[in-house]
């Protein structure tokens, strides 16, 4: 499989009175296509920041933006905003926001909502936009007589199907979907996750699927990338993750998962989510791991290969203590 | 998209009845509507601006300071209508017979005026025009008048002074001493008042008690009026119109100008309504979209806007209006542009930047910025559609100040010097000292189409408000 998007070293910081937010720090991964890549980790853990970070939308206080993010091989991080905005951005890569009850305009009616980036971007007249945008409507099973319907007149599944709708309206390469289930009831849940499997394997795309809930992410992610304070800390194969993650805060993490009727003991993590503005020194789950040894507290950890592309940061690994 | 903007438009109006002021609002604007498209169509604008700016001339036949005709509903009395009687156009009741006389160039021009006065008060004035064709000695006239009583009346003959010669009966000392010395010599010597009119000796009962100013009783019935002139050549002949005036006029009455007072104030419904409504809406509309670019853009465009609405929040608007408005003669458009100018950086840039703000940082904004809406399709189609629903009831409650500021304008006289606006009958009837003479029908009328505006767009904007903001329904 060829990769869709491979991106090396980004770093986004935000500059803030109390100091500079290390919001995404040195990350690197790559997304073949067809691939699921989820990106898991707690809250304020910097996910969305990286949702934002890949699509280029940035806030005004952004003190740090560099790295390289290839997509087919070229560095979209040298064109200019104006490029970006016309090539990649529902192009190449395309995104579905979280929470959809807010990421719809209230006053457009929902077919010319789906058809705006079609408009915006293929110069495409307002008829046939509105006809491809009924198209799309029916592909996410939604009745096109929706077309013409405020927001307001939609369930929230509904509008979560609209804005996948929206996202895939221009044929983009690769989704960018953030927390797309989050403000859903389960079963409306399993309706996007499905939908979603089935339009990636009918259209071919590739997926980051960024989320919290690593039960939803079992349903779909190829592969899964832990995220913690900013980093990384572990990428490996979904059906290896879910039965042996390998670095401590993935194992603490997926210990916190409830399961439904067992007489399991629900985990938590001690302590709190480090401060993005001083991380702490070495690696930066360590205050909060219970295997932490000396060299955890002087030195960040380099990326040990498990097996291919199988990635975590963790001494442990590199000392050969697992 | 049309037709469902119309069923919007109609939901609301539909909501909008829902609510007592809703209706009375609604009900108050479509009369002042309908009064507006009555003024275009029965009386276009050219002719309307020619009638009222016409001289005095073209009224000639109208009462002076007349009351409208409904006020009889107060006064209990029937107060005399205009009686106009013409022997150009035989007007029923006028007959007319030229008799030449034989063997010379004389023609005897006789013509009677036949009218019925039926009315519980005396005339307001009454004027004899005569229209005179002669070569070189003017006709020589006798007036003989009959009261209803059988008592003749006849007056000196005189000769006229032009061929256009107008003899203004109520206020000739002539008439005057000739009526007094009539009845002096019917009743011998008499206690007459002194202040007594003309008319009201030609149109009072006279009794052998006397004429007393105040308790004098109109003689009702038949009066006829016979004008013999002797005319000196073949081809000479006389006309006269006589004019009785009275006391009441058409559904207004009538300004000091003799000039309809409806002209006025139907045309000014049209223009209050049109220049209330454009320079609320504009200037409006102008403040919301200046205030979302600059909360949108930020930065070097926000301050500049909002330092330079801070600058015009300072300075004082009416008194700059009148400078303006003193120094150069402008017309309605004119005075329209310098109100939006003047008020676009007002205070509603200020809330819709508030609003703007928090907008903004919606999602569905960052939404449209990701799949790469441009800043005016943002502006545009995300923002304002937003924030217009709050802004329609102030809107709506704005147009009453804007239709007061042209009245006041045109109050101080500073209005558009054609148009016949409300203000400007205000304008004429404080220069006429209209309150102080007791003609309260003139400060009425247009004062009371002023506040039916402004109470028809008040109802609406509260009945609006609270469509648009619910919170306030349980208030």
């Amino acid at each position: 499989m060829s990769t869709a998007l491979s991106v090396k070293n980004l770093r986004l910081y935000f500059t803030t009175r109390k100091g500079v937010v290390k919001a995404v720090d040195n990350i690197s991964f790559d997304l073949k296509k067809g691939e699921t890549l989820a990106i898991v980790g707690e809250s304020g853990c910097g996910k969305s920041s990286l949702a934002k970070a890949l699509i280029r939308l940035l806030p005004r206080n952004v003190h740090t933006y560099s790295g390289e993010i290839l997509i087919d091989g070229n560095d979209v991080m040298k064109l200019s905003d104006e490029m970006f905005r016309r090539l990649i951005r529902w192009r190449k890569i395309s995104m579905v926001f979280q929470g959809a009850q807010n990421s719809l305009n209230p006053v457009l009616k929902v077919g010319f909502q789906v058809a705006e980036p079609l408009m915006i971007h293929n110069n495409v007249s307002r008829e046939d936009a509105l006809a491809e945008a009924k198209k799309y409507l029916r592909l996410v099973g939604i009745h096109e007589s929706f077309a013409d319907r405020y927001p307001f007149e939609l369930s929230g599944g509904m509008k979560q199907r609209a804005v996948i709708a929206m996202a895939l309206i221009t044929h983009p390469e690769i989704i960018i979907l953030d927390e797309p289930t989050s403000a859903l009831d389960v079963i409306t849940q399993a309706n996007i996750i499905n939908l979603l499997k089935k339009i990636k394997n009918e259209l071919g795309l590739s997926y980051i699927f960024i989320t919290h809930d690593i039960a939803v992410t079992s349903e779909l992610a190829d592969r899964v990338a832990v995220m913690y304070a900013g980093e990384i800390v572990e990428i490996s194969d979904a059906d290896e993750f879910y039965y042996r993650p390998k670095h401590p805060y993935a194992e603490k993490l997926m210990a916190s998962v409830p399961t439904l009727r067992t007489d399991k003991k629900l985990e938590f993590i001690p302590g709190a989510p480090p401060s993005l503005i001083n991380p702490p020194q070495g690696c930066r789950f360590n205050p909060r791991c219970p295997y932490a040894f000396e060299k955890c507290l002087k030195e960040s950890p380099p990326p040990y290969e498990v097996k291919s592309g199988n990635i975590v940061r963790c001494w442990l690994y590199h000392e050969g203590k697992r | 998209m049309s037709k469902r903007m119309e069923s919007g438009i109609k939901a609301t109006i539909k909501e909008l009845l829902t609510y007592k002021s809703g209706v009375l609002g609604i009900a108050i604007l479509v009369f002042l509507i309908g009064l507006s498209i009555y003024a275009m169509v029965v009386l276009p604008y050219d002719q309307a601006i020619k009638l009222w700016r016409g001289s005095e001339g073209i009224w000639l036949n109208n009462p002076r300071n007349a009351l409208p005709e409904w006020w009889e509903i107060f006064v209990g009395k029937k107060l005399p209508r205009t009686i106009i009687l013409d022997s150009k156009t035989a007007t029923f009741g006028v007959s007319k017979a030229v008799t030449p006389v034989a063997g010379t160039n004389i023609r005897l021009v006789t013509i009677t005026y036949l009218f019925e006065f039926n009315y519980d008060d005396f005339p307001s004035e009454m004027n004899v025009f005569f229209y005179a064709k002669y070569q070189k000695d003017p006709p020589l006239v006798k007036i003989t008048l009959k009261k209803p009583g059988g008592d003749t009346i006849e007056f000196p003959r005189f000769a006229l002074k032009a061929p256009n010669d107008t003899l203004y009966y109520s206020i000739s000392n002539d008439v005057l001493n000739t009526l007094l010395s009539h009845y002096v010599s019917k009743y011998g010597k008499i206690n007459i008042s002194e202040k007594l009119s003309p008319l009201e000796l030609t149109f009072g009962k006279d009794t052998a008690e006397g004429l007393e100013k105040g308790t004098l009783d109109v003689e009702k019935g038949v009066y006829r009026l016979t004008i013999e002139a002797t005319c000196f050549s073949e081809d000479s002949d006389l006309d006269a119109r006589v004019v009785v005036y009275g006391k009441v006029y058409g559904p207004a009455g009538t300004d000091h100008l003799r000039r309809p007072l409806e002209i006025a104030l139907l045309w000014g419904t049209p223009i209050a309504l049109a220049f209330g409504l454009t320079a609320s809406l504009v200037t409006s509309l102008l403040q919301l979209i200046i205030a979302t670019i600059g909360a949108w853009y930020g930065g070097i465009i926000d301050s500049a806007i909002q330092r330079i609405t801070e600058i015009y929040l300072i300075l004082p608007f009416l008194p700059f209006l009148i400078l303006i408005a003193a120094f150069y003669k402008l017309d309605i458009w004119v005075i329209l542009a310098a109100v939006i100018v003047l008020s676009i950086f007002g205070a509603g840039i200020k809330s819709t930047r508030a609003l703007v703000l928090s907008i903004k940082e919606y999602p569905y904004i960052e939404a449209a910025k990701t799949y790469g809406a441009s800043n005016l399709r943002i502006i545009f189609l995300y923002i304002i559609p937003k924030i217009l629903p709050p802004i329609v009831p102030g809107l709506i409650s704005a147009v009453p100040g804007y239709v007061f500021l042209e009245a006041a304008l045109s109050f101080l006289g500073l209005g558009d010097p054609f148009l016949p606006t409300w203000g400007k009958i205000l304008n004429d009837a404080r220069n006429a000292g209209a309150l102080y003479r007791g003609y309260y029908y003139w400060v009425l009328e247009p004062s009371i189409l002023l506040m039916l505006t402004a109470f028809a767009f008040a109802f609406i904007g509260f009945a609006l408000d609270r469509i648009v903001n619910p919170r306030l329904r349980e208030m």
